[in-house]
């Protein structure tokens, strides 16, 4: 866990780095207030705070006011450090937003429980943020989170004038597959697929269950033949899926997917929805092509060729 | 005891004497400065001034047990915050007798331990 120390005075300061560190904690260390609001702004934002309440520029009650009014996604603990006991202090700093105080000076033992308090509420947190933006079964983005990030990256997409790519992909028949094997062989086969799809992805792509199985995932800084190349690898690689089952009695189920790709232009101001649709028409475009291909949206012509499905049909 | 309690300033760093070695030679070489601050502040007969000044003094002196000097920091903080600068001349005085015996207490300390 990230931890930001604000405090003017030198010897408290010290005395909370060498605390602090020995607990493992990463640790930023800040004079006064105005400072540690820069770093409130940063890629390098801690988790938790613990800011000394008087000092110059910028005291402790104002930088947690501050911080409450932000519009940051993930919630930051703030301890606000005082030599007062004042009841009417104690009430102006909670009304500011301060989960804790510790009453200065402080004891080693006393700030190490305290700041395990506002580590088991962050970890509580992210628990909570990860389940609420996860697809239980599969492991993927749900959908409302995947919509989210795809926000932040039209943003981003913008700000650094680079396109992005996203690629549309439905397992072909998979209604065939629960009506032949059941739902749990079914569920198999949506949890296989979403793999093979993120082994297939860098660490900064991101693949969300957009429908049944219907998947999404975005390639940023990806122009539409990058794009179509990732695609192919992925059809290709899900044809080798084998999901057989424990009792080995029948044979391993085999599937196809279709995948639409589209990319995104910087300098338009398409709107996420639009993106989403020409990646959803240039899907469309592949299953009436016959599925188990790959369609780009530019000409929404096939990228690759593949021998008919009905050669190919198999029990997905 | 009451300038300086060695034990209950090493009960604040847990025992460690080493830290407590470092914190104790920080504060003999902020102690001028912090005093010249309060001095200019007295001087300039800023209200304000005194009490931010004070009030980091105080914050400094909190991590050693040293009843005297904190008290007396405290004090002109207060007489800061309630723009009493015709008592603050006074108070200073004290302070800087308190000051001058912590200096002794904790240079004499600095050799023992």
């Amino acid at each position: 866990m990230r931890v930001m120390i604000v405090e003017d005075d030198p010897i408290s300061r010290h005395l909370l780095e060498t605390f602090l560190g020995e607990l493992g904690y990463e640790i930023i260390s800040t004079c006064d207030g105005l400072e540690a609001w820069e770093v409130m702004q940063g890629s390098e934002a801690p988790s938790l705070v613990i800011s000394d309440w008087m000092m110059p520029a910028m005291d402790g009650v104002e930088l947690c006011e501050r911080i409450r009014r932000m519009d940051k996604p993930d919630y930051t603990y703030f301890i606000l450090l005082t030599a007062k006991g004042d009841k009417k202090d104690v009430i102006k700093g909670l009304e500011s937003g301060a989960d804790d105080f510790i009453i200065k000076p402080f004891d080693r033992g006393e700030l190490k429980f305290r700041v395990k308090i506002g580590e088991r509420i962050i970890n509580l947190e992210h628990r909570i943020t990860q389940l609420a933006n996860t697809d239980f079964l599969t492991g993927a983005l749900n959908r409302r989170a995947f919509m989210a990030r795809m926000e932040e990256e039209i943003s981003r997409s913008i700000r650094k004038h680079k396109e992005f790519s996203l690629i549309l992909t439905d397992i072909d028949h998979f209604k065939k597959v629960n009506d032949t094997h059941g739902h749990q062989v079914g569920d198999l086969v949506l949890q296989k697929f979403s793999t093979e799809l993120s082994e297939n992805m860098r660490p900064y792509d991101f693949v969300g269950r957009y429908g049944g199985e219907e998947f999404i995932a975005c390639l940023p800084d990806t122009n539409m033949e990058q794009a179509g190349l990732t695609a192919e690898r992925m059809r290709l690689n899900v044809e080798s899926i084998q999901c057989s089952f424990q009792d080995n009695t029948s044979l391993p189920v085999q599937i196809t997917a279709s995948f639409g790709v589209a990319s995104f232009k910087p300098t338009s101001d398409e709107s996420l929805d639009s993106i989403i649709k020409r990646a959803d028409d240039a899907l469309y475009m592949a299953k009436s092509e016959g599925r188990n291909r790959v369609c780009a949206y530019h000409n929404v012509s096939s990228i690759t060729k593949n021998p008919p499905e009905s050669s190919n049909e198999q029990a997905g | 005891m009451d300038t300086f309690d060695l034990s209950k300033a090493l009960e604040i760093v847990d025992g460690d004497k080493d830290l407590f070695q470092e914190i104790a030679k920080m504060l003999l070489e902020n102690l001028p400065h912090d005093l010249e601050r309060i001095r200019d502040a007295i001087t300039n007969n800023d209200a304000h001034m005194l009490e931010r000044a004070a009030h980091s003094l105080k914050g400094a002196i909190g991590n050693f047990s040293a009843k005297l000097s904190f008290e007396a920091a405290n004090r002109l903080e207060k007489l800061g915050k309630e723009n009493k600068m015709a008592e603050a001349q006074e108070a200073f005085k004290e302070l800087e007798n308190e000051i001058a015996a912590l200096e002794v207490e904790l240079n004499r300390v600095l050799m023992e331990i």
